[in-house]
C-alpha cells in the first residue's frame, strides 16, 4: 500500500510518516506543489494526503489535477486546519474524499486511512 | 653633481660618465643628502617612481619622503648607523606625490671625513612594491588557506578519534590508527609553514610571562619518555638544581622548540638513548642564560644538510626538497625561534652516530611581581567537574556533533548556538558555567559576541569564562581573542585534553572568585517549575519510538531560533506576506511541543499580517513569543537529553 503525503511542514511530514509506516504502509513525500503533481501524474498510489497551502501549486489545484485533468479515482484525503470549512467545500466540491483537522489526532487518521484502503 | 664637475673632466670621460649616468638612473633610485638630511638631489629614476619632481624635493628634509608607517624607532636606527659611519641596508616605504606608496630597498652610504659628522648621504635603491605586494599576497593565501585546511581537518581528526572509541576489529583499529598519525603529521606540517611564514614577515610575536622553566621541562619528559619507550629508547632527563624557579619570557615558545627538537629526536633514533639537559648557564645584570642540550644517538645529519640548515635562509631551506622531507623544515624554525629570542643555537651532527643540539636563550629576571599566572601548568590532578553548563557558539554542525560527544564523555551539558547573536540570547536566559565560542561565525563573529558580554551583560554573566576556538591562527588571530575579551583560546584542530584542562582551569579559577554559581542555578531551577512545554501529544503520536521525538525535538530546536529573526526580519521589512506564512506554518509546530502559552499571539501576528491591520501590536507579540520559546528550548532540550542518554545505555 502506498500513500502519497504532500505537505511542506517538516514537522507534520514527520509525524504523518511515522504514523503511516508503524501501520505499515509506504509513504512517499512530495515537499511542495510541483512535486506532488509529478509524483501523480508519474506513478499509481493508492491514497494521497494533501494540505491545501503548498508552495507552488496548492491542494486544490492538485486535486482538480488528479479528478479532472489525469481522470484518476485515487481517495484524496485533505489536510485542513480548523475554521476554514468554505475551503474545505471546495475541496469535496473538486473531488476530495475526505478530511483531516491540524493538528490531526494519530488514531483518527489512521482510522480514516484503513477505510479508503479497504475499501479498495 | 655630475654637472658641477663639468670643467675638470675631458669630454670622453664626460660621454662615459653620461653613459654610466642613463644606466645609472634607468635601474636605481638615487637620493643625495646633506649633513643635515636635506635632500640636495635625485636622479630621474626618483621622479618616475615617486611622482615629484626634483622642485618640491630639493631642499625638503629627506625623512619627509618617508611614509609615516616607517616606524620612527627604524628611522633612528637608521640614522644612528649613518651617523658612525656605517652603511645602512634595508626596506623602506616612502610617499608618492599622489599620497600613494611604494616599498625601496635601499642601500644608504655616509661621505665621511676625518671622524666627524658625514658630510653627504648617498642612498641607492630600487622599487621592490611589485615584491612587497606579491608578499602579502602570499600571505593573505597562506592566511585564507589555514583557514580552509584546519576546518575539515578539525573534523577528520575529531571523529577519527570517536571512530576510535567504537567497538572495531583488529584491523579497523590498525586504519584508525594510521588514519590519526597521518592527521598528526598533517596537522604538524600545517603549524610549521604558518610558524614559517610568520617568522619571514617578522610577525612573530614572544609573551613576557613568569613561568616555571623546570615545570616546562618536566612536563614535556613525561610524554616523551612514553614516547621514547613505545621505540624502546631510554629517555634521560636531567634538570640541574641550578635552574631559575620563575623567569620572564614565552614559556609557549620553550614549549614548542623542544618538541620540535625531542619529537626529531626520538622518530630519528632507532636504538640507545635520547637526553634532554638544562641547567644555568650564567647571568647577566637582569637575566637568566639558560641553557639546553637534546642529543640522540640517532642516524645523524649529513655535514652537507647540516650546512644548509645552519647557514640558509629558511626560504632556501624550503626551496631544497631534501631537507624539507626530512627535518630541516623543524630545525629551522626552531634556530629562528631561539635566535629571534637572542639566543643561540648550535648543532652537531654525525651520521649514524647522534645529533646534539645545544641552545641558550637568555629569559629576564621576573622582577619583585609576585607571579601572576603560568600558561603551562600541570593540571592532572585538577578536580574534575561534573556537569558542567556549557555554551557552544559554532556554526558547523559537524563540530556541534564531535564537541557534544566530547563534552558528554567529560559529563559536561552541552548547548549550543549557531552563531554568536543566538549566542548572546541563550546566555541572557540561561545559567552557564563557561562559553567555548568558534570566532568563525555568520550573522555574528565571536569576537563582536564576547564585547557584547564583557561590556553589556548584567554583574552575574559579564565575567563567565569565555574560551575562543578559532581555525585561523595567523597573525593577530589569539591576540585579537584576548583582546575582545576572551580567557583562553584554542586553535583548531584543538587537541581535546588541552581543552578539557583549560575548560576546568577556568571555570575553577572563576568558582574561587565566585562561589555563587550554585546559587544561581538553584535560583533558576525555581524559576522554572513552571512548565512551558507540555508532550502529551508528541508522545502519543511517538508511540514510543524515542527517534521519532528526538527527531521532532532536536528540529524544533534548530528551526526556532529562525523563525523568530525571520518574524523580526519580514516585520522590519514590511514583508507581511510572508510573516504571515511564517507564522502560519510555526503554529503547528508549537502544538507539537505542546507549548499553549503563545499559541494566541502566534495566531494573531499571522491575522494581522494576514488582514495588514493593527501592525503595531506585533512587535511585543514577537517579543513574547521569542522570549517564551528561549525557555521552552530549555525545557525541550532536558527532555532531548534524556531521550538520548536513555539511548546511549
Amino acid at each position: 500500500m502506498k500513500i502519497l503525503v504532500c505537505e511542506d511542514d517538516f514537522m507534520m511530514i514527520k509525524a504523518i510518516e511515522h504514523k503511516l509506516q508503524r501501520e505499515g504502509y509506504e509513504v512517499e513525500v512530495a515537499n511542495d506543489g510541483r512535486v506532488a503533481s509529478d509524483k501523480i501524474r508519474n506513478s499509481d498510489f493508492d491514497l494521497i494526503i494533501t494540505d491545501l497551502l503548498m508552495p507552488f501549486t496548492g491542494g486544490l489545484e492538485l486535486i482538480n489535477m488528479t479528478r479532472n485533468e489525469l481522470n484518476k479515482t485515487t481517495p484524496i484525503i485533505v489536510l485542513s486546519k480548523v475554521g476554514n470549512e468554505e475551503t474545505i467545500i471546495e475541496a469535496f466540491k473538486l473531488g476530495a474524499d475526505d478530511y483531516l483537522t491540524k493538528p490531526f489526532s494519530p488514531n483518527e487518521l489512521s482510522i480514516r486511512v484503513k477505510r479508503f484502503l479497504l475499501k479498495r | 653633481m655630475i654637472r658641477h664637475l663639468h670643467d675638470y673632466i675631458p669630454v670622453n670621460s664626460l660621454k662615459e660618465l653620461h653613459t654610466y649616468q642613463k644606466i645609472l638612473d634607468n635601474t636605481a633610485i638615487i637620493v643625495l643628502a646633506d649633513s643635515d638630511k636635506h635632500v640636495l638631489y635625485v636622479n630621474q629614476k626618483f621622479c618616475d617612481v615617486s611622482g615629484f619632481s626634483r622642485a618640491q624635493v630639493i631642499g625638503q628634509p629627506i625623512d619627509n619622503l618617508r611614509h609615516e608607517d616607517n616606524t620612527a624607532e627604524k628611522l633612528k636606527d637608521k640614522w644612528q648607523t649613518l651617523e658612525s659611519g656605517e652603511i645602512w641596508k634595508g626596506e623602506l616605504l616612502n610617499k608618492k606625490n599622489n599620497n600613494d606608496t611604494y616599498w625601496e630597498e635601499a642601500v644608504i652610504y655616509p661621505f665621511k671625513e676625518n671622524g666627524a659628522k658625514p658630510y653627504q648621504y648617498l642612498s641607492i635603491g630600487s622599487d621592490i612594491s611589485p615584491f612587497k605586494n606579491a608578499m602579502l599576497i602570499k600571505d593573505q593565501f597562506l592566511a585564507n588557506m589555514s583557514h580552509e585546511l584546519r576546518t575539515p581537518l578539525h573534523s577528520i581528526y575529531s571523529l577519527t578519534h570517536l571512530l576510535e572509541e567504537t567497538t572495531l576489529t583488529n584491523e579497523q583499529n590498525n586504519y584508525v590508527e594510521n588514519i590519526l598519525s597521518a592527521t598528526d603529521i598533517l596537522i604538524r606540517m600545517i603549524e610549521d609553514m604558518l610558524d614559517l611564514n610568520k617568522i619571514e614577515n617578522g610577525q612573530i610575536k614572544f609573551q613576557n610571562k613568569i613561568f616555571n622553566p623546570n615545570l616546562v621541562v618536566n612536563s614535556l619528559s613525561k610524554i616523551f619518555k612514553e614516547k621514547a619507550k613505545e621505540k624502546n629508547l631510554e629517555f634521560k632527563l636531567e634538570c640541574d638544581p641550578s635552574m631559575p624557579e620563575f623567569v620572564l619570557g614565552d614559556p609557549f615558545r620553550l614549549k614548542q622548540i623542544l618538541i620540535h627538537l625531542l619529537e626529531n629526536a626520538v622518530k630519528y633514533t632507532q636504538k640507545g638513548n635520547i637526553e634532554l639537559l638544562c641547567k644555568l648557564a650564567g647571568k647577566a645584570s637582569d637575566s637568566f642564560f639558560l641553557e639546553f642540550y637534546v642529543k640522540d644517538t640517532g642516524i645523524g645529519i649529513a655535514s652537507e644538510n647540516l650546512s644548509i640548515i645552519q647557514e640558509k635562509f629558511i626560504q632556501e631551506v624550503m626551496n631544497d626538497k631534501r631537507v624539507f622531507m626530512g627535518q630541516g623544515l623543524g630545525l629551522s624554525i626552531v634556530k629562528q625561534l631561539i635566535e629571534l629570542q637572542n639566543g643561540e643555537f648550535t648543532i652537531n651532527s654525525k651520521e649514524a652516530e647522534g645529533t646534539q643540539v645545544r641552545f641558550v636563550i637568555p629569559y629576564k629576571f621576573p622582577g619583585g611581581n609576585t607571579v601572576e599566572s603560568q600558561t603551562i601548568v600541570d593540571k592532572t590532578d585538577s578536580k574534575t567537574i561534573n556537569g558542567l553548563k556549557v555554551l557552544i557558539a559554532e556554526d558547523v554542525d559537524i563540530n556541534q556533533l564531535v564537541i557534544k560527544k566530547h563534552m558528554q564523555k567529560f559529563g559536561f551539558i552541552a548547548e549550543f548556538a549557531e552563531n554568536g547573536k543566538i549566542a548572546l540570547e541563550k546566555l541572557k536566559n540561561g545559567s552557564f558555567d563557561i562559553v567555548l565560542m568558534d570566532m568563525q561565525m555568520p550573522v555574528m563573529d565571536g569576537y563582536e559576541a564576547i564585547k557584547i558580554i564583557r561590556t553589556e551583560f548584567p554583574e552575574n554573566i559579564k565575567n563567565i569564562p569565555i574560551i575562543s576556538i578559532t581555525a585561523s591562527v595567523m597573525g593577530e588571530a589569539p591576540h585579537k581573542c584576548f583582546e575582545a575579551g576572551a580567557n583562553d583560546y584554542v586553535p583548531k584542530p584543538y587537541n581535546i585534553s588541552d581543552l578539557r584542562q583549560k575548560m576546568e582551569k577556568w571555570v575553577n579559577e572563576k568558582s574561587s572568585v565566585n562561589n555563587n554559581i550554585q546559587d544561581i542555578m538553584q535560583e533558576n531551577s525555581k524559576k522554572e517549575y513552571e512548565s512551558l512545554i507540555d508532550l502529551e501529544y508528541l508522545n502519543q503520536l511517538s508511540e514510543g519510538d524515542d527517534d521519532f521525538s528526538i527527531s521532532m525535538l532536536s528540529y524544533f530546536l534548530d528551526n526556532t531560533p529562525s523563525v523568530i529573526s525571520e518574524m523580526k526580519q519580514f516585520y522590519e521589512e514590511k514583508d507581511w506576506k510572508n510573516l504571515r506564512n511564517v507564522a502560519h506554518k510555526f503554529k503547528p509546530q508549537l502544538t507539537f511541543m505542546g507549548i499553549k502559552s503563545i499559541f494566541n499571539e502566534v495566531e494573531t501576528i499571522e491575522q494581522n499580517a494576514a488582514s495588514v491591520a493593527n501592525l503595531t501590536d506585533i512587535p511585543s507579540l514577537i517579543d513574547k513569543s521569542e522570549k517564551v520559546c528561549l525557555q521552552a528550548m530549555t525545557e525541550i532540550k532536558h527532555e532531548l537529553e534524556k531521550l538520548l542518554d536513555k539511548n546511549q545505555e
